[in-house]
């Protein structure tokens, strides 16, 4: 991920952002890094400190609340399940806006690029159903 | 001189959470009020809280973090007592937080859905919080320094009393909002809900104040009324609250059907939240957990509150400050169009 940042910096800086195909193609199947970067982060940081919950003070099986393991297991499947539905609809509106591509008024953030004359003018697009784009 | 800081914490936290309840009651309430509106007040609907309901969740942030923080002993309690009805609250503001956005992105198959969603979460979400806050007003049962009581002991006929009472509140509080943000013939469906709402909790006060008198002595003994006797000296130093209340709901009812009368009728909504507040925090003091925790026994140790005012007292005004500039900048009447933003 930071190779890719650094290649794209070099990129942008001799102004062939736009142009590598092969940059363009990796950035797009780089997208999921950063969510698996973020578990592995969390799961390492959780699995690493056990025994404890407090590094070196507090036992995990010390802190554990009067809630029984059916509750912890029924709110568990409840939030996965909310999850499972929401990450879904949210993947199919973001992968629909990819698709439909820039409004009219949005310009590639390229070098040298020109601002935008008129802000408003990518509205009335915007206003069109999206219907039919995934 | 030194500061009472248990106290001191318990005032921040009280106001957190009344903060909590008036901001986040309104746009819950807009989405209680859902089910009676067209498609097109919907879009209006959402758009008048669009730019200020996620601000207003963060009191909850704040009421749940700070209690963590300085009354660990009331927090760890809690959490184990309310298990369920919180995951409740939890899960249907994810479905209502994303409804926001899911509502203007899907589809034209996909939006009934999110509408359902943003109206069932704004729903379940006012009742969740109605059968914590009847579970924790009817009494949690405590031993040593944990929770030992069932895990459905929130459930009680006063805790569904309680929680319908709230969510009517909240869709109270919701309808005024509309009032102040939209026009035409929203305004005036927003009038008419709130005269009917403002009677129903009126009634809704009235009940649970009743059946408070008889969950625990503590109440009794400070109110001076019990089920068979009033004290009348305690009663007369107390009664301006109550009192206080009926104003307020008199003045929201009057000034709802008023057509010159924007402010009013939140305002006096407000004061019913007030009084109502107080009237309960009276009711369970000097408890933090009723009826057996009291504030003093529950905080944390005095260098670590004084360390947190320390923080608090710069983080609040800048808290208040944003929230009031953003109040600011989306004032004036809402409309659909202004939705994405």
């Amino acid at each position: 991920m930071i190779g890719l940042g650094v290649w794209g910096t070099w990129l942008w800086w001799r102004g062939r952002l736009e142009k590598s195909g092969l940059f363009q193609r990796l950035a797009v199947a780089m997208a999921p890094a950063g969510f698996i970067a973020v578990l592995a982060g969390w799961i390492s940081a959780e699995v690493g400190r056990q025994p404890y919950v407090v590094y070196g003070v507090l036992r995990t099986a010390d802190a554990v609340s009067p809630v029984s393991g059916g509750q912890v297991a029924s709110s568990l499947l409840v939030f996965m399940t909310v999850y499972a539905i929401v990450f879904s609809a949210g993947s199919l509106y973001i992968l629909r806006l990819i698709s439909r591509g820039p409004g009219s008024g949005e310009t590639p953030l390229g070098r040298g690029h020109q601002p935008m004359r008129n802000p408003l003018a990518g509205i009335a697009d915007d206003a069109e159903p999206a219907g039919g784009a995934s | 001189m030194t500061l009472d800081l248990p106290m001191i914490w318990a005032v921040i936290i009280a106001t957190a959470t009344f903060l909590y309840v008036v901001l986040d009651g309104f746009d819950l309430g807009v989405g209680i009020l859902f089910p009676f509106s067209s498609d097109s007040e919907r879009d209006v609907m959402v758009a008048s809280i669009a730019p200020v309901w996620d601000g207003n969740e963060t009191w909850l942030v704040l009421g749940g973090g700070g209690l963590f923080a300085a009354f660990p002993l009331a927090y760890a309690t809690l959490m184990p007592a309310m298990y369920l009805p919180i995951g409740f609250m939890l899960t249907a503001l994810i479905f209502r937080g994303v409804a926001f956005e899911f509502r203007a992105k899907a589809g034209r198959r996909g939006k009934p859905f999110w509408t359902a969603a943003f109206a069932g979460g704004s729903l379940v979400a006012a009742l969740s919080q109605g059968l914590v806050l009847g579970g924790f007003l009817q009494g949690i049962t405590v031993e040593g320094r944990s929770f030992a009581g069932g895990h459905w002991d929130w459930l009680s006929p006063f805790s569904l009393l309680v929680a319908v009472s709230l969510a009517v509140g909240y869709a109270l509080l919701g309808s005024c909002w509309l009032i102040l943000k939209t026009e035409g013939e929203l305004n005036a469906k927003a009038r008419r809900w709130t005269r009917r709402l403002a009677l129903a909790v009126g009634f809704a006060m009235f009940a649970v104040s009743l059946a408070m008198l008889s969950v625990d002595p503590t109440v009794t003994a400070h109110w001076g009324v019990s089920m068979t006797s009033i004290d009348w000296f305690t009663f007369v130093s107390v009664a301006p609250l109550p009192a206080l209340a009926g104003v307020s709901i008199v003045l929201c009812w009057r000034h709802a059907g008023r057509r010159e009368s924007e402010r009013v009728p939140m305002l006096a909504a407000v004061g019913i939240f007030i009084t109502g507040f107080l009237g309960l925090a009276l009711s369970t003091y000097p408890n933090i957990i009723p009826y057996d925790i009291t504030i003093r026994e529950a905080a944390a140790a005095d260098n670590a509150l004084a360390l947190m005012l320390a923080g608090v007292s710069v983080m609040l005004p800048v808290i208040l400050g944003y929230t009031a500039y953003v109040y600011w900048v989306f004032r004036g009447k809402a409309t659909a169009d202004a939705a994405h933003h």
